[in-house]
């Protein structure tokens, strides 16, 4: 495993989508240093003929056969929780810059 | 007469509302008046809602002179988590990031029991998200121990576990990824059950990790927590992970389980290191009152269990990092101002909003997942996680249930563990196996130690039985009264 420094911090934070300040990613690098390093011990671990779980209680996916119809929202009372909104569609800053 | 309205079960309680001994409004009153004088000092609350309790209560007297079939949990003060949406209450999910959101549909299981006439008095506070074992990482303050002020409820659903103790609430709901309503639950003296992953809906509940997260309730009676699961549990179109099996009636399956013959194993790896003696003291006593009725105890070995914090803590936060996502700044909650694009707004929302336990975990989930890390961490995890779930597969096989502490210790002081993330995290060792093999628990209280602070143990089943936890601890609880004990407050 590398080493997880300030520079480590400062990219993932960039993937998901967090400004940290300088102080905010010093702390994160000692933090996550110490954590992935108590948790790289299941690297030890021979499981070379162990397959791995993602679903605890059952082998297959469970598919909607019918549509939720009753469930569906007003659009007003989608729209009520948006920090900006025209009408029917919620407003954001330009995704392309100018 | 009156301080002992909280001591009594749902069952007493519905049999002096229908005897008339008891209107729902006194039985509110009782509640939001404790609520008023005790929770000042405690904050359980994020968002009490008297109001609404006091509009509900008065629909319910409609009905009752309108001589309308009443529900099962008619005028039964319930606290709700505050990750739990309801429908036109604020919900915070513990987070500043969604101060002042209202839901416009509510939780599956919410609305059951709301759906039963149970009354809203309260959202509780929350490590946001439920990410802490604490309450203390919640955006807004922390909540305090009613058995002492100076300490922490346990987390994450540590404000529904001190409304439950402090007498401010009679049933509370909670959710478990990693021991969020076994361990609060043990640490205030309470009783919460962490149902099978999938008995209970997850739909409108805010997600953290979600091959983990399981909803569940807390109260003081473990017979409250079979008849309340028994209405919360069951399929929900609306979450594909939810079981169609059925739901047996577990409040009527208390005394389905003999305890003489039962087997019951004893994990030495949750009694060996870390754990303080008189929290090994309390529970090994718990598991001698069963000897004494006649109970197997067997000495098991889970010799995985160390690894569990490790698996845990490697797992949840890649499903953090993906389920966090959501929280942009662009649909719902709050935003930053003065952003100059849309990807700007992501950044400072994100930034400015979230809580520094959230930021963690998802810096977390989105190391571990990142270009050349993914079969390291994710996929050596989830082998792990194979290994675990077969070691309690294997032990199910010989013995009927596992008892073990919930908490290596009693309630720490508050700050103590703020600062050091991996300290809390490893608090978390007795807990989280159960999560990675997704099994049911149900946590009670059997003691206290010498500062007078609640010891708790877990029993734990095999997948879907339910019924048994509900029966052996119920039987616990008619012999003895740690259950009944009232904090100083």
């Amino acid at each position: 495993m590398s080493q997880i420094t300030a520079a480590t911090i400062a990219h993932i934070a960039k993937l998901a989508r967090i400004d940290l300040t300088p102080e905010e990613t010093e702390t994160y690098a000692i933090q996550l240093a110490t954590v992935m390093e108590h948790v790289a011990r299941i690297n030890k671990i021979d499981t070379s003929s162990i397959a791995p779980t993602f679903q605890v209680t059952s082998n297959s996916s469970s598919f909607q056969t019918s549509p939720i119809s009753s469930q569906t929202l007003s659009s007003q009372s989608v729209l009520n929780n948006a920090p900006r909104h025209h009408e029917n569609y919620i407003v954001t800053q330009p995704s392309i810059a100018k | 007469m009156i301080s002992d309205l909280s001591l009594l079960t749902i069952n007493e309680v519905q049999k002096q509302l229908s005897g008339g001994l008891l209107t729902p409004t006194d039985l509110l009153n009782f509640y939001l008046k404790r609520v008023e004088k005790y929770d000042p000092q405690l904050q359980a609350f994020i968002t009490p809602t008297p109001t609404l309790a006091k509009q509900w209560v008065e629909k319910l007297e409609n009905k009752i002179r309108n001589k309308t079939q009443l529900g099962k949990l008619a005028g039964l003060p319930l606290a709700v988590k505050d990750i739990f949406l309801t429908e036109g209450v604020q919900s915070t999910a513990g987070s500043q990031i969604l101060k002042g959101f209202i839901p416009p549909y509510s939780s599956t299981v919410y609305q059951r029991l709301i759906d039963e006439d149970a009354i809203l008095v309260g959202k509780t506070n929350t490590d946001p998200f439920a990410f802490g074992a604490s309450t203390e990482n919640s955006g807004y303050f922390p909540t305090k121990n009613p058995w002492d002020k100076t300490r922490i409820p346990g987390g994450s659903s540590g404000g529904s576990a001190a409304a439950i103790a402090g007498g401010l609430a009679h049933v509370a709901l909670g959710t478990d990824t990693g021991g969020s309503i076994r361990q609060p639950a043990s640490m205030c003296g309470v009783s919460g059950i962490k149902p099978t992953y999938g008995r209970n809906s997850r739909y409108g509940i805010t997600a953290m990790a979600s091959s983990f997260d399981c909803p569940g309730a807390l109260a003081r009676h473990v017979s409250d927590l079979a008849l309340v699961t028994e209405i919360m549990a069951g399929a929900d179109p609306c979450d594909a992970t939810s079981s169609t099996n059925p739901v047996p009636q577990y409040s009527q399956l208390l005394n389905s389980v003999n305890l003489l013959g039962l087997k019951i194993g004893i994990p030495k790896e949750y009694f060996s290191e870390g754990i303080d003696l008189e929290v090994k003291t309390q529970v090994m006593a718990a598991a001698e009152l069963f000897q004494k009725q006649g109970a197997i105890l067997m000495d098991i070995s889970l010799p995985s269990t160390s690894l569990g914090i490790d698996v845990y803590y490697t797992l949840v936060p890649c499903e953090i990092s993906a389920n966090m996502a959501r929280y942009d700044g662009v649909r719902f909650g709050q935003t930053a101002q003065n952003t100059t694009s849309l990807i700007d707004t992501y950044f400072k929302t994100r930034g400015q909003f979230l809580e520094p336990e959230l930021k963690r975990r998802i810096l977390i989930g989105t190391y571990a997942l990142s270009s050349g890390y993914y079969d390291a961490y994710y996929i050596k995890a989830s082998q792990i996680r194979t290994l675990i779930k077969q070691e309690f597969e294997n032990a199910l096989r010989s013995v009927d249930i596992i008892l073990a502490p919930v908490s290596p210790t009693t309630a720490w002081p508050l700050g103590e563990k703020v600062n050091d993330p991996l300290a809390m995290y490893l608090a978390d060792v007795n807990t989280v196996c159960v999560n990675v093999a997704g099994l049911p628990a149900l946590a009670l209280p059997c003691g206290f130690d010498s500062k007078s602070l609640p010891i708790g143990f877990q029993i734990i089943g095999n997948y879907f039985q339910e019924a048994n936890l509900f029966s052996v601890g119920h039987q616990f609880q008619q012999l003895t009264d740690y259950h009944l004990q009232l904090p100083p407050l």
